[in-house]
């Protein structure tokens, strides 16, 4: 039988995260807690989020399954509640019911085949940089009205985050002093697609630290965490892996 | 003969419009075909149906590998193959050309698809007159009477008229011609090969796939016969495979090309890009259309292949294959490659299945006119959306190409 309970607030965040990419997503669930992996059709973003099962705070599962949703339905359901409630989860043959407060709402799952879990591919990039969410926001925004692009440049100085067009220009400079941490011996730099940035940044409701790893004209994976106690090893975690954007 | 209408037309409306003003919403008018299929049908005495047939077999796919196999004539004389040549069913009106394919009818026998390899004589016969390259004489003796709830309305194969049960036939076949002669005799050739051939030799889809379907390619002991259905997208997929990889090392398109054609209760739309080769087919079903009778809102369906082609089958069926030959011909005939976005639109009126053709030979016809050029994916999307009833956005949300294109994407870095 699978049973959990588990924060709203949580639920939502990992709910949005997961739509910044997909419409559907298949979790696997095990005695360790739950993991979903999800590419966007275009091929473009990669997420992956595992959960501990020490976030729940009812956990019960028979060994290993999987279960398959449509996202949206999912926060549907979700946006019944307020974040300050529990919710409680569980399979019952075909369907997921949640109970919220008063309310019982069942939705049905997805047939596991038709939701592919993609493989974790190799990206090393031993450069990296860590920032606050809110300052990395500012920069994206900066850059939202000018270009459907950002560059982003690393050295052991200063991490840049730039836009362009014909007539506009946006950039922010966090110079080493304003970075929690930094990793970086050459210089480098990628330009990666602003929107599907700015809409995982919106999606990260929770999470204040952000560990950017990337080089020169290659995936950039965004490492976050959430959930009660972010540094503590229990927290929620992902990684977010975006292509970069050639220009022409 | 029964069309069954979704919908109640008043007999007012009927009155005012006499099947030319398409009062009622539907892209064809339910009266006129019943009235040009009738005396056709009244013709038929007896049990006994003669008339010359395009040649047009049918075989059904209801049991396989135990199918009904049907010898198929109008009952008419004469040079018949407008009947059967799907590449000229564009220039005749829908109410015309559903009252040629729904006076096909169908005279069936009970066959095993591996009998192909080894056929009886009423089996070879039916092989024989399939592959003939004129229309050809047949006399049918059809067991008790033709039942008109029968009809083939289907969204893959071509219209088909009623069947009956065969207890007799006899029919004046033809040459089936040098190509055709050829890879039927050749029991080593393997059937994607033979299809290539008669492709690259100037037969048409309609014809590959109706010899493909009796059984009449491939490695000697592995023919079989093949259902309609299946053959018809079978060489779709075979022959744009083939024309796919070919295009592949052609130079790009220097610039994106959009194309719009506007038929009666549908919309088709293309724009060519400068890349690799990727490629999409979209549906937009509004409600009141054949496969969205009941929904409240236009339903967006897309497909999609990155450069190295899909294993699976699309769900959205064989148009996506359709579409992918029209798409392949049209680069192959540029000398050059490139990407696609294909899109259709299917509004209210349009509420009958007539096979894939239908699709076929819009995306060739839209790919003969002149496209416009633009230097960016956006204003070639933009130019389009002039012509959509479907927003946009609701195209691009779904779509696999657009993104893809603006954003390059992690494939370059690992296979997911």
């Amino acid at each position: 039988m699978l049973r959990l309970t588990i924060s709203v607030k949580n639920l939502k965040e990992i709910a949005d995260l997961l739509n910044t990419v997909v419409t559907e997503a298949k979790f696997k669930i095990d005695a360790n807690g739950i993991s979903v992996i999800a590419v966007d059709p275009a091929h473009v973003a990669m997420i992956s989020i595992s959960v501990p099962k020490e976030v729940f705070s009812e956990f019960q599962t028979d060994g290993e399954e999987e279960i398959a949703l449509d996202v949206e339905r999912l926060k549907s359901v979700i946006r019944l509640a307020n974040s300050s409630d529990l919710v409680s989860l569980a399979k019952e043959k075909e369907k997921l019911k949640f109970e919220i407060n008063n309310i019982v709402k069942s939705i049905s799952l997805l047939d596991n085949s038709t939701v592919t879990t993609p493989r974790i591919p190799q990206i090393n990039s031993e450069f990296y940089v860590v920032l606050g969410k809110t300052e990395l926001e500012r920069g994206l925004k900066a850059a939202e009205d000018v270009s459907d692009s950002i560059k982003f440049s690393l050295s052991s100085e200063d991490f840049r985050a730039r836009s362009m067009s014909d007539s506009e220009e946006s950039e922010m400079i966090l110079t080493k002093d304003m970075i929690k941490e930094l990793q970086c011996s050459t210089p480098i730099k990628s330009s990666y697609p602003l929107e599907y940035l700015l809409k995982l940044v919106k999606s990260l409701a929770s999470s204040d630290e952000l560990k950017l790893s990337f080089k020169d004209d290659y995936p950039l994976t965004i490492e976050f965490s959430f959930g009660q106690g972010k540094t503590n090893p229990n927290a929620i975690k992902g990684s977010f892996l975006l292509a970069p954007r050639m220009e022409q | 003969m029964q069309m069954k209408a979704k919908m109640k037309i008043p007999a007012s409306l009927c009155l005012k419009c006499r099947g030319t003003k398409m009062l009622c919403g539907l892209s064809y008018c339910p009266i006129s075909v019943k009235q040009m299929i009738q005396p056709n049908l009244t013709r038929i005495t007896g049990g006994n149906l003669e008339g010359s047939s395009p040649p047009s077999v049918f075989v059904g796919r209801y049991g396989y590998p135990k199918v009904k196999m049907y010898p198929t004539t109008p009952p008419v004389h004469g040079d018949t193959s407008p009947y059967e040549d799907s590449r000229g069913w564009l220039g005749v009106p829908i109410e015309n050309f559903l009252s040629m394919r729904l006076s096909m009818i169908r005279g069936g026998i009970d066959v095993t698809v591996a009998k192909a390899a080894d056929p009886d004589r009423l089996f070879q016969e039916i092989q024989l007159m399939a592959l003939s390259e004129k229309s050809v004489e047949v006399e049918m003796i059809l067991d008790g009477s033709i039942s008109g709830k029968d009809v083939i309305l289907d969204e893959h194969t071509p219209p088909m008229g009623p069947s009956a049960p065969l207890k007799g036939f006899k029919v004046d076949y033809s040459s089936p011609g040098l190509h055709v002669e050829k890879v039927f005799s050749d029991t080593d050739l393997k059937a994607t090969d033979a299809m290539d051939y008669l492709y690259s030799n100037g037969q048409d889809v309609s014809r590959i796939s109706k010899i493909l379907s009796v059984g009449a390619l491939g490695d000697r002991k592995a023919r079989k016969a093949v259902p309609t259905r299946w053959s018809i997208t079978a060489v779709d997929k075979n022959l744009s495979d083939d024309l796919v990889e070919k295009i592949k090392d052609n130079r790009q398109i220097d610039k994106f090309l959009a194309y719009v054609r506007v038929t009666s209760g549908n919309l088709f739309m293309a724009v060519l890009t400068p890349t690799n080769w990727i490629y999409e087919w979209g549906e937009s079903w509004f409600p009141g259309s054949t496969w969205n009778q009941w929904g409240d809102n236009a339903h967006v369906m897309i497909d999609s292949e990155g450069y190295y082609g899909r294993k699976e089958y699309p769900d959205i069926g064989g148009c996506y294959y359709s579409t992918r030959l029209a798409v392949a011909e049209k680069f192959s005939n540029l000398g050059r490659t490139g990407g696609a976005i294909t899109w259709r639109e299917i509004y209210p009126g349009w509420n009958l299945p007539v096979g894939v053709w239908y699709v076929r030979e819009n995306m060739r016809a839209l790919f003969e006119q002149k496209p416009q050029e633009f230097d960016t994916l956006d204003e070639a999307l933009n130019f389009l959306s002039g012509y959509m009833r479907v927003p946009l956005s609701k195209w691009v949300e779904k779509s696999y190409v657009v993104p893809t294109q603006k954003y390059n994407n992690l494939d370059r870095f690992f296979s997911l």
